[in-house]
This record gives C-alpha cells, sequence and structure tokens, in this order.
C-alpha cells in the first residue's frame, strides 16, 4: 500500500506543478478588486476623502473633481457588508483622512452578495481584500483560495494556452484615483426608458428581501461609529437615477431607508445628500436607469462638491 | 458537495488516507461517518431523517426475526414497506399537491419541501433488505454501523447504483484488506466516469436544451438528430456518474453493482432493459415484477402482460411525479408486453430464414435504438404537449411550416462544425472503451503495458476533460 | 416421489418450457448458468412445475428459491 502511495505521489507532483504554475499565472491577473487595494495602498498617506459604495458610485464619482485628494473605493454588486469591511481595513490605514462618503440606494438595505445576482464576488473580495464571506459555510469553497478554482475549469484549456502563448492584458479602464472611465462607450438609448428601467427594478426587487434590513443597518451603524471614533467626518450620498427608475420605486421601501438613514445622522452628526432625483442633469448624463456615463458623472461630482464645501461652511 | 468539486476531491484524498490508517472494524466506522459527513454537507435535518429511518428498518428486522408467527412476521414486513412507500410517495409529491391544490391541507408548507437528497435510492435500499430478509435470502443485520452505512454509502446515495444488501455486507466483511489493484482500478473508473461526463455528455446538452425548448421551430432531420443526442447525453451522463461512484467505492474496497452494459446494442427491448439502469430494473424485477407476476400466474397471457406493464410504469415514476415520466414508463411497458408476447413467434420465424436472421442482428439494435429514442423525448420533454409536438413534428411533412424536411441549422442547434466532429469522436472513443473494458484481453493488455505508456494515456485523458470542463452541470440522475 | 424422480420430472419440465433438449440440471444450477432462465420465463418454470408436481407454492416460498437445489426440496417438501 505504501508504495502504492509513492506512485500517487509522483504521479500527481506534475499536475500539481501544472496547477501551481497555472494559479500563479492566474494571479497575476487584475481585477477591479485587486487595482484599487494597490491604488489605496500606494495613496495611502495622501488621501483625505475616501468615497464607498456600488457601481452608482463606480462609475458616477469622479475623484479628481472632488476638493482635496479624494479616492473611489466603490465596486460594482458591492453591498454594506463590503462596505463596512472595507471602511474598517481602509480607515486605520489613511492617516489624513478627514472624510468619508457612502453610497445609500435604494437596494442598500435590502441585499447581499451571496444571495444577489452576483455571488461570484464574495471570492474576489476574500482573494483581494481577505474579507470573509458572510456564510461560515462559503469558507470552506475551494475558490475562496484558488483563483483557478474561481476561474473555472474552463480556464485551465485557456491557461495552458496562456502559459505558451501570453496573450497582451488589457486592464481594466480604471483611473488613477479608482474611477472607472473614462470609457468611450455605445451606450444603448433604450435602457434609460420605461421598459430598460423596468427591467432593472424587477431585478432589482428580485434580490432585495427584507429580512436583511436589521443586518445591513448594523453595517452602517458600525461604519458610523468607526468614523465617529476617529472623529472623521460621515457624509451619506444618494446617486442620482432617472425619473423612469424613481418611478417604479416602491415609496414605503425607500421611505423606510431614509428614515434609518435620518436616525443615523441625528445619532452619529452625519450628513446626508440626497441626490436621487437631480434636476440639473439630463437624459445623456446616463447610461442607464440607474447609472451615470462619464459625462454625467463630471458634472454630478462637481455638484456633489458644491455640496459637500457648502454645508460644511454652515 | 458535488462529486466534481475540488472540495471532494479533498474530502475524499482525506477519507482515503483515513481509511488505510484505521485497521479492521474501524474502517466500517470510518465510512460511516465519512458517509453522514458528506450528507450533512448537503442537508443536516435531512441526515437526522435518514438516520431514523435507518434505525426504523434495522429495529424492525430484528423485531421480524424473534417473531416466529408466519401472520407476524407478515404484519411487519407488510407495516415497514408501506411506511417506507408512503414516506418516497409523500417526499415526491408534496411539492406536486401544493401546486394543484392551493391553500388547501397547509398548501404553502408543503411547496416547501423538497425530496431528501437520495431518498429514491436509499428507501429502495432499505425496502429490498427488508423484504430480502422476510424472504429469509439474507441474515438480519446485527451491527448497527454496518446497518447504517448500507443506505448511506456515499458514493452511492446520490445516484446509486442501488446495491443488494446481502452483496454489500458481504463485502464489508472483507474490509479488512483492500487490494492495491482495487484502488487503482477505482481511480482508472473515476478517471473514465469523469471523460463520459465532462467530454461526452456535457457538450451535447446544447443541443439537446435547443431543440427541446422549441420543437416546433426545428427541422424533422434536427428534431431527429436532438433525439439521438438526448439519448447519448443520458446515457454518457448517467454511466459516467455510475463509474465514478463505483470507481469511489473501489478506493474503500466496496464494488458496486454494474448500471450499463453497452444498452445500444441490445437486440430487443427485454435486453435493452437488462442492460439500461441495470441496479433499478433488477432492482424492480425482484421486487415488484416476480411477486406481482407470481400471484397473477393464474391469468396467463394478461397477467403477464399487466405485470410487465406496471412494473415499467414504476420505473418511469420512479424518476418523479411527471406526466412525461409516467408516459415514458408506459410507453416501455407497450413495448415490452408487446415485445414479450411475441418473442417466441419472432424467433420461430427467423429461425427458419438464415438470410433474414442476419439481417436481423443488425436490424434489431438499431429498431429498438430508435424505439427508445422515442420513449427518451418523452423522458426529457418539459411537458406532454411539448413531447407530443416533437415526436410529430419528427415526421417529415408535419413540421412547422417554412421549415425543410432536412434542414440542418447548426447555429439553431447552438453548436458548430467543430463541435459535432468532437462531440462525434468522444462519443465514439467512449464506447470503445466501455467495449474493451468489457473483454479481458485488454484489460491485461493495457495492465501489462509499462508505466510510461500508462501513465501518458492517464495525463492525456486528464488533459481532455480539463479543457473541456465548461460551467460545472449537474448530474441528471443526482435530482431523483 | 425419490429425489432422483424429482430431479428427472423436473429436467424434462425445464427442456419443455425453455425449449432446449441439452439443459442439465444439478443441485447448485441457478438462472445464470442456463439460458433463456430470465425472470420473464422463471414464473413459467414455476407455474410448469406447479401443473406437473401438482403443488402449489407461496409467493415467499418462490421468493426464497435461490438455486434447483432449493427448488428440488421445496416439491419434495409439498409432495408428502
Amino acid at each position: 500500500m505504501s508504495r502504492l502511495a509513492v506512485r500517487l505521489l509522483l504521479f500527481s507532483l506534475p499536475i500539481l506543478l501544472v496547477c501551481a504554475a497555472l494559479e500563479f499565472r492566474a494571479r497575476q491577473v487584475p481585477n477591479s478588486y485587486s487595482v484599487k487595494r494597490r491604488q489605496v495602498e500606494s495613496l495611502a498617506n495622501d488621501i483625505d476623502t475616501l468615497f464607498i459604495g456600488s457601481s452608482s458610485g463606480y462609475y458616477g464619482i469622479v475623484p479628481k473633481h472632488l476638493s482635496g485628494f479624494a479616492y473611489n473605493l466603490a465596486d460594482a454588486g458591492e453591498t454594506l457588508y463590503y462596505d463596512d469591511a472595507l471602511a474598517t481595513m481602509a480607515v486605520p490605514k489613511l492617516p489624513k483622512l478627514k472624510r468619508v462618503l457612502v453610497q445609500i440606494q435604494y437596494i442598500s438595505l435590502y441585499i447581499s452578495v451571496e444571495d444577489g445576482p452576483e455571488p461570484w464576488r464574495m471570492y474576489y473580495y476574500q482573494q483581494e481584500w481577505g474579507i470573509p464571506p458572510v456564510k461560515a459555510r462559503d469558507r470552506l469553497d475551494a475558490r475562496m483560495f484558488s483563483r483557478v478554482a474561481l476561474n473555472g475549469a474552463a480556464s485551465l484549456g485557456t491557461a495552458l494556452g496562456g502559459l505558451l502563448r501570453p496573450e497582451p492584458y488589457v486592464p481594466d479602464p480604471i483611473d488613477d484615483r479608482g474611477w472607472w472611465g473614462p470609457v468611450h462607450e455605445e451606450i444603448d438609448p433604450e435602457a434609460i426608458n420605461p421598459a430598460g428601467a423596468k427591467a432593472t427594478l424587477d431585478r432589482h426587487h428580485l434580490y432585495m428581501k427584507a429580512a436583511l434590513e436589521p443586518e445591513n443597518t448594523a453595517y452602517l451603524e458600525h461604519i458610523a461609529s468607526l468614523l465617529r471614533g476617529r472623529n472623521i467626518e460621515l457624509v451619506f450620498v444618494t446617486m442620482p437615477v432617472w425619473h423612469t427608475y424613481s418611478d417604479g420605486m416602491n415609496k414605503d421601501t425607500w421611505a423606510r431607508t431614509q428614515t434609518v438613514v435620518e436616525d443615523l445622522c441625528k445619532k452619529y452628526n452625519a450628513r446626508y445628500l440626497n441626490f436621487l432625483i437631480c434636476p440639473q442633469l439630463q437624459a445623456g448624463d446616463f447610461k442607464d436607469a440607474d447609472h451615470l456615463n462619464p459625462q454625467g458623472a463630471v458634472k454630478f461630482t462637481q455638484m456633489l462638491d458644491g455640496a459637500l464645501s457648502h454645508s460644511a461652511t454652515e | 458537495m458535488s462529486f466534481l468539486s475540488l472540495e471532494f476531491a479533498v474530502f475524499l484524498a482525506l477519507g482515503a488516507l483515513v481509511f488505510q490508517l484505521a485497521r479492521g472494524q474501524s474502517r466500517r466506522l470510518v465510512l460511516l461517518l465519512l458517509s453522514y459527513a458528506f450528507y450533512l454537507t448537503w442537508n443536516p435535518r435531512q441526515a437526522v431523517l435518514l438516520l431514523g429511518i435507518t434505525a426504523a428498518v434495522y429495529y424492525t428486522a430484528r423485531a421480524m426475526e424473534r417473531t416466529s408467527s408466519a401472520r407476524g412476521r407478515f404484519g411487519f414486513i407488510a407495516l415497514a414497506v408501506s411506511s417506507l412507500l408512503l414516506v418516497l410517495v409523500f417526499f415526491k409529491c408534496a411539492g406536486l399537491f401544493a401546486r394543484y391544490f392551493p391553500g388547501r391541507g397547509g398548501g404553502d408548507a408543503l411547496a416547501d419541501i423538497v425530496a431528501p437528497i437520495g431518498l429514491s435510492y436509499y428507501l429502495f435500499k432499505l425496502m429490498g433488505y427488508l423484504l430480502d430478509v422476510y424472504w429469509e435470502k439474507i441474515p438480519v443485520q446485527r451491527n448497527f454501523v454496518s446497518m447504517a452505512l448500507y443506505p448511506a454509502f456515499f458514493p452511492q446515495i446520490l445516484s446509486g447504483p442501488i446495491q443488494r444488501a446481502g452483496d454489500f455486507f458481504t463485502q464489508l466483511e472483507k474490509l479488512g484488506n483492500p487490494l492495491p489493484d482495487d484502488f487503482v482500478a477505482g481511480l482508472r473508473r473515476i478517471l473514465f466516469g469523469m471523460f463520459k461526463k465532462v467530454v461526452v455528455a456535457d457538450h451535447l446538452s446544447a443541443m439537446v436544451d435547443a431543440v427541446h425548448a422549441n420543437p416546433a421551430g426545428f427541422s424533422p432531420l434536427e428534431l431527429l438528430f436532438g433525439g439521438y443526442c438526448f439519448a447519448f447525453q443520458i446515457y454518457a451522463d448517467f454511466s459516467g456518474v455510475t463509474d465514478i461512484a463505483i470507481g469511489i467505492g473501489l478506493l474503500f474496497g466496496i464494488k458496486g453493482p454494474e448500471n450499463f452494459n453497452m444498452p445500444f446494442f441490445a437486440r430487443n427491448i427485454q435486453e435493452f432493459w437488462r442492460r439500461w439502469h441495470m441496479s433499478l430494473t433488477s432492482w424492480l424485477t425482484d421486487y415488484l415484477f416476480m411477486p406481482l407476476r407470481f400471484s397473477l400466474r393464474g391469468f396467463g397471457m394478461v397477467g403477464l402482460s399487466a405485470a410487465i406493464f406496471v412494473t415499467m410504469v414504476a420505473v418511469g415514476i420512479w424518476h418523479g411525479p411527471r406526466m412525461t415520466y409516467a408516459v415514458f414508463g408506459a410507453l416501455n411497458g407497450f413495448y415490452m408486453v408487446v415485445s414479450a408476447l411475441t418473442l417466441k413467434k419472432r424467433n420461430d420465424y427467423f429461425q427458419k430464414r438464415p438470410l433474414l436472421a442476419r439481417l436481423r442482428m443488425v436490424a434489431g439494435p438499431l429498431l429498438t435504438f430508435h424505439l427508445m429514442v422515442v420513449a427518451l423525448i418523452l423522458f426529457r420533454a418539459n411537458s406532454l404537449p411539448s413531447a407530443w409536438l416533437y415526436i410529430t413534428h419528427i415526421i417529415p411533412g408535419f413540421q412547422s411550416a417554412g421549415i425543410s424536411a432536412l434542414r440542418f441549422d447548426r447555429a439553431l442547434l447552438h453548436t458548430r462544425q467543430i463541435a459535432l466532429v468532437l462531440a462525434a469522436a468522444s462519443y465514439a472513443a467512449m464506447e470503445s472503451m466501455n467495449w474493451a473494458a468489457r473483454q479481458n484481453v485488454w484489460a491485461v493488455r493495457f495492465a501489462s503495458a509499462p508505466w510510461f505508456v500508462r501513465w501518458t494515456a492517464y495525463y492525456v485523458v486528464i488533459l481532455i476533460i480539463a479543457c473541456s470542463a465548461q460551467e460545472t452541470r449537474t448530474f441528471i440522475y443526482a435530482q431523483f | 416421489m425419490t429425489d432422483a424422480e424429482i430431479k428427472q420430472k423436473l429436467t424434462e419440465i425445464f427442456r419443455s418450457v425453455l425449449d432446449n433438449d441439452s439443459i442439465e440440471l444439478t443441485e447448485t444450477t441457478t438462472a445464470k448458468d442456463i439460458e433463456g432462465w430470465d425472470s420473464l420465463t422463471h414464473v413459467d418454470l414455476i407455474v410448469a412445475v406447479e401443473k406437473g408436481f401438482k403443488v402449489s407454492f407461496t409467493t415467499k416460498q418462490v421468493m426464497a428459491l435461490q438455486s434447483v437445489g432449493d427448488l428440488m426440496r421445496l416439491i419434495a417438501s409439498r409432495c408428502t
């Protein structure tokens, strides 16, 4: 039996070596999480304003148009659990940090990554940021450790080809402050129409769960107390949406979210800048019903900057 | 944990290691713990159910053994088997009941009931055990660890094969000394099973899904092609998972029963069902068909036909409470009855005509294969109307307007030329391997080839599997 | 009836039902050893045995049969 064990080990050796090579190669491929982590680390000593949130902010906030030295840490599909975890991790490392902007949207209090449309993001949060998944069971998943497992077995074929013929890497269009842009992309004019907005809303409603409100509120509360403890200003921001989206929002749900945010503001002496309906923005500033395009992002960020400094002087 | 996941590979490696380090009786315990650990990763509450049912069967069998009166024993077996059947029917049909009678009888709670993983497999194993004890074919199992291991044995719990109690318990006795050759044979079997699933079966599914999603949109040729593809897909998928199950069992010194024996070469329908999903059909033959047939022996041909028909419908609905499965069973029942009643006359006819008899050697399997392709359309169809649409549209002239009979649109079928060539090649490779595995001469030749030849073969297969892998699809038979 | 007579008559029955004059039976013969003896013909054989020996069996007795030897013993026990 021990002879067999030795033979098995020898047999597996080439396989393990190939897998190790693939894993190494796979880890060299950057993604939005690895890029942002490196940026935050290298800019740690300069950042005085941090924006945390999901895709609306990732596409919609241009840090260069904010006063001071701002960084956009938002990423697509991010939920409050990860907002909190990132804030907890990043805030102590940013000595000059004076202000944190936390994005609150219609869906924020009611979604989670693992039960959402893109659960695979939790593997990236673990692998790149070291943030564990909410459910302990998920920790045992091989995709939490291995990039090869995460990319799927299908990648083995292409990766093997890549080992032999490395392809030029096309980077994510993230600028040096974490904003996704500027990108010239074909915008589907239908996306902003009622039909497109309804499709987005239907998808959002599918994944929103009332049962998640208490724990998401707790994450917000944790961010608020963390920042107050360090005397860092907290500003909640709601990114603009086009009226076709806001018309379809459930009024009670949104009112509930606003109540939660306003209570937190009172308790922790924070501010809430609600830009849900933004009359100065036109249809041409949006890429779909709930995301700004690069042109709109620049416009909006300037508006936000004005609002931030305006309130500060009151 | 799915069989095809990295976590399972780690679980299996660790399990095999612990098993090797254990000695004698404790190996049974190791297997039991591994099996329950495996089951717990699927659903903890259902694991409690499994344990509870196993304990109930254990004590019932022992009580039955201690009872001397025939009536007493009959009482026990009748109660036990009907209870187990009730459990099976309850879980399989709860969701159905809730759909058809919403709001009634706690409908919403019922709708959430999901049949426990492996229920059909382990309940059949336990019923078989009880009946074998009742009919005094095997002794009662006194050891609770062995008893608990039988239904829960993790390689077989998800998709079978359904091993008989007597065979399993006999092998458990010899667990102390599994042969190193068995271990390697097990690994080879697992590798082959993965090849069948990942390289052959998964690549046929896109085409099958396309034709079944919209049968009216395809030509007779495309529909026929889709029918062939599904027959090959389910064969590759299910024989693949059986290979993996048997292979894993071999790592621990347990050999499970075979499920397939080149079924598409069967010369008639009876023979087909003796070669397809063999562990299920032989179970139903021994525990349903035989007793039923025997009780109906006074009714001659009618009795025989009824027994055959009921058994085949049972094969169908074992897969689930859907009309398509029931009609699948009924159709096979019809095939079998016609074939069984006319077999003698057919044999006599061909015996007198040697030339036609030789033609029959080719026509027989071809006809049988096509009969099964039609039946399998029912099995796969999304609904009875969809199946009817599919089958009628295969007939040239009956397809939708504007579609020519011999159209073969690769794009509509979600495939490309190269994919078709690869699919055909991989299927041919698989069947050749299936055939060679049964020929002792090839097995011996391979085993005695020098190590670098064997290792190269293994590496090549592993490479092909790795390059063919797509998003993991669940095994078709794990939902039963 | 003696064991030899039972075996003789049983062999005749098997040869007749399975249409094969070359069938030879021993104590340990099972269905695997005889071509044509499958689940479908098994009951035909039992029915023929019942008629030929003028006995009748219960389902339980039939299910417990493992070999020709078992069958011969069953017949002997019912014949007396």
